[in-house]
């Protein structure tokens, strides 16, 4: 491994670290010492449901950059996702259901 | 529960997703390879690093034999996105000494904060079922870069398989039971078109941040007009 390579790779884990750990390290910090001001407890709140869909939007209907066409394998795996997840509450079959509905309309080309 | 079980239950419900982040490693691991990265190299990076987005976007970086510190500042911004998960962890984690915090900020990832956060809407989070997730993400991940870093391109598709759609799946099975009030639906409501327009036309992962900024301001908006 050339010393480049070995100093990449620690600016990219000091990089990361410092992306993962202030944030963590301050609030907790403050929590202890001060009580958070109330708008900033309900953004913190409000923040994982709203980054969770963030997540997937693009996922779904940006794939690869593009927008999904309605109908496409994606859109209807989302459909069993979504419906399975309403009715059994089964995170492993939703999830197993939407793969499995994706890969079989891929099969057959639609 | 006890923290022992904690633990197992976040390995068990981080197991299938993990699945998905093998077959993403290997991918990754495949890349890695043909840019010219050792066996030993992909899993240094994958210790001292363990984001999966960054390092897909250091291999093409790698190849151009672009400077440490460009790729380094390019990994801060494109895992940025993990500052705002680290916020919203940190009141839930209050229990936790301080000490094992600055160990377990190594282990924030999309998908086990998906997982984690879903499970404890709302109230503490178990340090422990965090731990567990993280480890089988990360070994996931690890066991994947491996794979494909020895078997390169000779892994089949798994394009075939259906196995991307592993993390739009996940994520939208953990978004929809948490729509049960007014309040939810908002927030998903506002986030999905900003999201899509942050994608559109902000680079990288910057639509994360905007949307779940943008969304959560008015989720916490709607929390103080009800008093």
């Amino acid at each position: 491994m050339t010393g480049r390579l070995l100093w990449t790779i620690v600016g990219m884990g000091i990089a990361t670290y410092l992306t993962r750990a202030p944030l963590l390290l301050f609030f907790h910090h403050l929590g202890h010492h001060l009580r958070l001001a109330p708008w900033m407890e309900r953004l913190l709140q409000a923040l994982p449901l709203a980054i969770l869909t963030a997540l997937v939007t693009p996922l779904l209907l940006l794939p690869g950059g593009v927008p999904a066409r309605p109908g496409s394998p994606e859109v209807w795996g989302g459909l069993v996702v979504a419906c399975v997840i309403r009715l059994s509450g089964n995170l492993l079959l939703s999830v197993a259901g939407g793969v499995v509905t994706v890969a079989l309309l891929r099969g057959v080309g639609w | 529960m006890t923290p022992g079980r904690e633990v197992v239950a976040g390995v068990r419900e981080a197991l299938p997703v993990a699945v998905g982040v093998a077959v993403y490693g290997a991918v990754w691991g495949a890349l890695a390879v043909q840019v010219g990265l050792s066996l030993g190299a992909v899993v240094l990076m994958c210790l001292v690093v363990s984001a999966g987005a960054s390092q897909f976007a250091a291999v093409p970086m790698l190849a151009a034999e672009s400077a440490p510190w460009t790729i380094a500042a390019t990994t801060f911004l494109v895992n940025l996105r993990h500052a705002l998960m680290a916020a919203s962890l940190a009141p839930r984690l209050r229990h936790v000494p301080m000490r094992w915090l600055a160990f377990l900020a190594h282990g924030i990832n999309d998908e086990s904060f998906a997982l984690t956060t879903a499970r404890y809407v709302g109230r503490p989070i178990s340090a422990a079922y965090f731990v567990g997730s993280v480890l089988t993400m990360y070994g996931g991940f690890y066991l994947g870069a491996i794979t494909g870093a020895i078997a390169g391109t000779r892994l089949p598709n798994p394009y075939r398989f259906g196995l991307d759609f592993t993390f739009p799946a996940v994520f939208l099975a953990l978004v929809v039971p948490q729509l049960r009030d007014r309040w939810g639906w908002s927030i998903a409501g506002v986030a999905v078109p900003l999201a899509l327009l942050g994608a559109w036309l902000l680079p990288g992962k910057w639509y994360i941040i905007l949307a779940a900024l943008g969304a959560s301001a008015l989720g916490a908006a709607m929390r103080r007009d009800r008093g």
